[in-house]
């Protein structure tokens, strides 16, 4: 990686950091560590079984974290990946200075995922103490392949969820919308149509990549046929890797 | 003297609206001003040599090479873009120490170079300020310091003087001025002929993306006054003024109206009539409340030159 690359992933970091976006996003970030304590009082209160705790985390994950809050931290940073700096004015200051595009783009996506992923992981792991650890440090320890398995699945969803929302930012003027109606609108929708529609959602292949035990039931119901563990793998890189190159290539070319 | 800057047959749309039309310029080292109404294709212009857009037809060439998206080119390039504004929670020093860290200068160096722009447009006091407390003019100035910061061979300046005071006008007017006589090529936009005619004496004038004129400012300014030049003048006794002024030379034309109690004259010595009218106010007492010319701004200036051609 360039020295201009990091130059500019830690400035986007560092102006990121203490923005009022920040402070929405960790709230929001931090609702399942809400949920997971009220699931703990429950508990304390005896109104649900300690031994429930690990079926407890899979659904805060499955239905919190990875289908709502995972993909709302990656839109609301990288559909800002150019708007940002078109809309406080800045774009000609940096465009006007001896960087490649690639490295300026490059950066600011380095910078933006480096924020998500501060923002979503330690609440995900909070939760996964707060709802394992009243049955003790082993159980833990035995439901760690779980948690790394969710793990997984968030961190190479926000990767591509990235990508989609940084082409929307360097492509369209309203970024925000499309995101909005990829997340809330299309995969809603695409997730309850039969056949291969689903397969061009993230959600499906997020999914995919969780442990079977996680669904159980409903939740079963709802998430429908799985890809394989290697597919959905290869598939969100795939995304990933693809949207945010094409992100690259349209602002190489872009005229401001 | 060789060409810095040279723009052949560089025309520019935007969809069907046309920002510039088949320009043909070359700019060697010193002050040029880019002079022209709101609209004119200055910033198109401006925006093409700085490498932010690629024109449509034709061909931009800065240094030899083509600006657009050229790191190459950019390094040796300043830009003190029109109103554009700053990341909010950033302070002055932090802002254009970061600028010149993406100009490959290490900390250290970037951190000094950063101290003495900011010293040099006279915001040292301010420098660990917010930039979004700032004031337009001090912003300006800012812009101006970003620019300057790397010493730049090329100096690209949208309309710097907007927003500045007085004092701030003449500073940025200097530095201008000094830019160009330490052998740095200087482009300038401005919409104000009296402030341009204050940094450089080498001109273009534009007009509805084309280039009307371009040159040393004098001829432009006798193509001007070869036409009659308009003078309006407020006062309470539109019939006793008019008198007066009839008994001269060189009048082309002259109106009066009690009802708006203004006389209007017509005139191609303009000089000779502005020193009588300063006259008239010291020695015809009251006479004269305002006097004010149609013909300052540049939309009658291109109007006349549009009538030559």
């Amino acid at each position: 990686m360039s020295s201009r690359v990091s130059l500019v992933a830690l400035w986007s970091f560092s102006q990121l950091l203490f923005s009022p976006r920040t402070l929405g996003m960790a709230i929001l970030a931090t609702t399942p560590v809400l949920i997971a304590l009220v699931y703990r009082a429950t508990v304390a209160l005896e109104i649900a079984a300690e031994s429930s705790g690990p079926a407890a985390f899979s659904v805060l994950s499955a239905a919190v974290s990875l289908p709502f809050v995972a993909p709302m931290l990656a839109l609301f940073y990288a559909s800002g990946v150019v708007t940002d700096d078109a809309e406080a004015g800045t774009l000609h200051y940096f465009l006007t200075r001896p960087v490649a595009r690639r490295d300026l783009l490059f950066g600011r996506m380095l910078g933006n995922l480096t924020i998500v992923a501060c923002l979503f992981l330690p609440p995900f792991v909070l939760c996964y103490y707060l709802t394992i650890a009243g049955s003790g440090w082993q159980e833990l320890g035995s439901h760690f392949p779980t948690l790394v398995r969710h793990i997984l699945a968030a961190s190479l969803g926000i990767f591509a969820y990235s990508g989609l929302f940084s082409l929307a930012g360097t492509v369209l003027k309203r970024p925000l919308l499309f995101g909005l109606f990829f997340v809330f609108g299309w995969q809603a929708a695409a997730s309850i149509v039969p056949g291969a529609v689903r397969y061009l959602t993230v959600t499906h292949y997020m999914h995919s990549l969780m442990p079977h035990e996680s669904f159980q039931g409903t939740l079963a119901g709802l998430i429908g046929p799985r890809s394989s563990t290697p597919a959905a793998i290869l598939a969100l890189l795939a995304i990933g890797a693809f949207t945010h190159a094409i992100a690259v290539w349209v602002f190489a070319n872009k005229e401001i | 003297m060789s060409a810095v800057i040279e723009l052949s047959g560089v025309s520019r749309w935007y969809g069907s609206v046309v920002g510039l039309s088949r320009v043909d310029l070359t700019f060697a080292r010193g002050v040029t001003a880019l002079l022209g109404p709101n609209g004119a294709g200055k910033s198109t212009l401006l925006k093409l040599v700085t490498g932010l857009l690629r024109p449509s037809s034709g061909k931009v060439s800065v240094l030899g090479a083509s600006p657009f998206a050229n790191p190459d080119v950019h390094r040796k390039l300043g830009l003190v873009p029109e109103e554009e504004e700053f990341q909010a929670r950033v302070n002055a020093l932090d802002w254009v120490e970061y600028l010149l860290r993406l100009h490959g200068f290490d900390e250290p160096a970037a951190r000094e170079r950063a101290h003495k722009a900011i010293h040099d447009v006279g915001l040292e006091s301010v420098s660990r300020r917010r930039v979004m407390t700032f004031s337009r003019g001090m912003k300006q100035r800012l812009r101006i310091a970003q620019a300057m910061a790397h010493d730049p061979e090329i100096l690209v300046l949208d309309e710097p003087l907007t927003g500045l005071d007085p004092v701030g006008r003449r500073d940025v007017i200097e530095w201008i001025r000094d830019w160009g006589a330490r052998g740095k090529s200087v482009l300038v936009s401005s919409h104000i002929l009296h402030e341009v005619e204050l940094m450089t004496r080498e001109v273009v004038l534009m007009t509805a993306g084309k280039v009307m004129a371009s040159g040393n400012i004098h001829e432009i300014r006798r193509l001007i006054d070869a036409h009659p030049h308009h003078i309006l003048i407020s006062t309470p006794e539109p019939r006793r003024l008019a008198a007066h002024l009839l008994e001269q030379d060189g009048l082309h034309s002259i109106s009066f109206s009690e009802a708006l109690a203004q006389v209007k004259l017509e005139t191609r010595e303009p000089d000779r009539f502005y020193e009588l009218l300063a006259n008239y106010v010291l020695h015809l007492d009251g006479i004269i409340h305002e006097v004010s010319s149609p013909d300052d701004n540049l939309e009658a200036v291109f109007r006349y030159l549009v009538e030559t051609r």
